[in-house]
């Protein structure tokens, strides 16, 4: 990492909520149930993969693949962590929003439009 | 009665589509999905029909994944490769070796062709001054 945050997309600020949620059991099947309760979406599974492997190249996420322990169920999972970059991304853009939303009425800002 | 498998050719439509990094992730965790949550609530077509479009659906992030790993089957067959040879030292040196001489002799053989059949003679007008068969007789007499 650079030390300079990029901006961060919608649904790119949607998985990694999803991710600090979920904590140490993050994995794509738990993401997808995750943003499906909380947001209302339903997201593919090739969506989330993309945006989880774009994260983990920006630096924000950091994956594992564990084995199953089990002989019956041996298959590989992986895993998402949230990092520190991340957290200060989220939380930027967070801030972001909230400087852009201060002193906002939607109502005026409406009727102001009206010719 | 157990749940029945996922559709044959949507699978393997995202096993072709996604990059060897990550296809096994990703497909088991369908086919996980699919044989624990759909399966058993879904009539087997309701259950398909699912599953073709998580696929469909997923073409687009799978061609992402892919575009951002083109090498990835490449390194995994380096990867393999590599483990194999270290498994078998005696069959690895022999490869080596065979690949040393193959090289070196072919490489050799090119130098001495290119010195004597490719490049000009060093000379301003090689073709003149090669002497014919007729000189070379003229001047024996």
């Amino acid at each position: 990492m650079s030390g300079r945050l990029s901006y961060l997309g919608e649904f790119e600020q949607v998985v990694l909520l999803a991710v600090a949620h979920l904590g140490d059991a993050a994995s794509g099947p738990g993401l997808r149930a995750e943003i499906a309760s909380r947001a209302g979406r339903e997201v593919s599974i090739g969506a989330i993969y993309a945006t989880l492997d774009r994260l983990v190249a920006k630096g924000y996420l950091r994956a594992r693949d564990e084995a199953g322990r089990e002989k019956a169920d041996a298959r590989v999972r992986r895993f998402f962590a949230l990092t520190r970059e991340g957290a200060a991304a989220l939380e930027a853009a967070r801030d972001m929003q909230v400087r852009m939303w201060r002193g906002i009425d939607l109502r005026k800002a409406v009727k102001a439009r009206k010719p | 009665m157990s749940p029945s498998p996922p559709p044959r050719l949507a699978r393997r439509l995202l096993y072709a589509l996604l990059p060897s990094l990550d296809r096994d992730v990703v497909i088991a965790d369908l086919d996980e999905e699919f044989s624990h949550s759909i399966a058993p609530r879904r009539s087997r077509a309701g259950a398909n029909l699912w599953y073709w479009r998580q696929v469909m659906t997923s073409l687009p992030g799978a061609a992402r994944l892919r575009a951002r790993f083109p090498w990835s089957d490449f390194v995994r067959d380096m990867s393999h490769g590599v483990r194999l040879l270290r498994r078998n030292p005696t069959f690895a040196i022999a490869a080596v070796a065979t690949l040393t001489l193959g090289i070196g002799a072919t490489s050799a053989v090119f130098t001495v062709a290119n010195a004597m059949l490719l490049r000009p003679l060093p000379m301003p007008s090689p073709i003149v001054s090669w002497p014919s068969w007729n000189s070379i007789v003229r001047a024996r007499r």
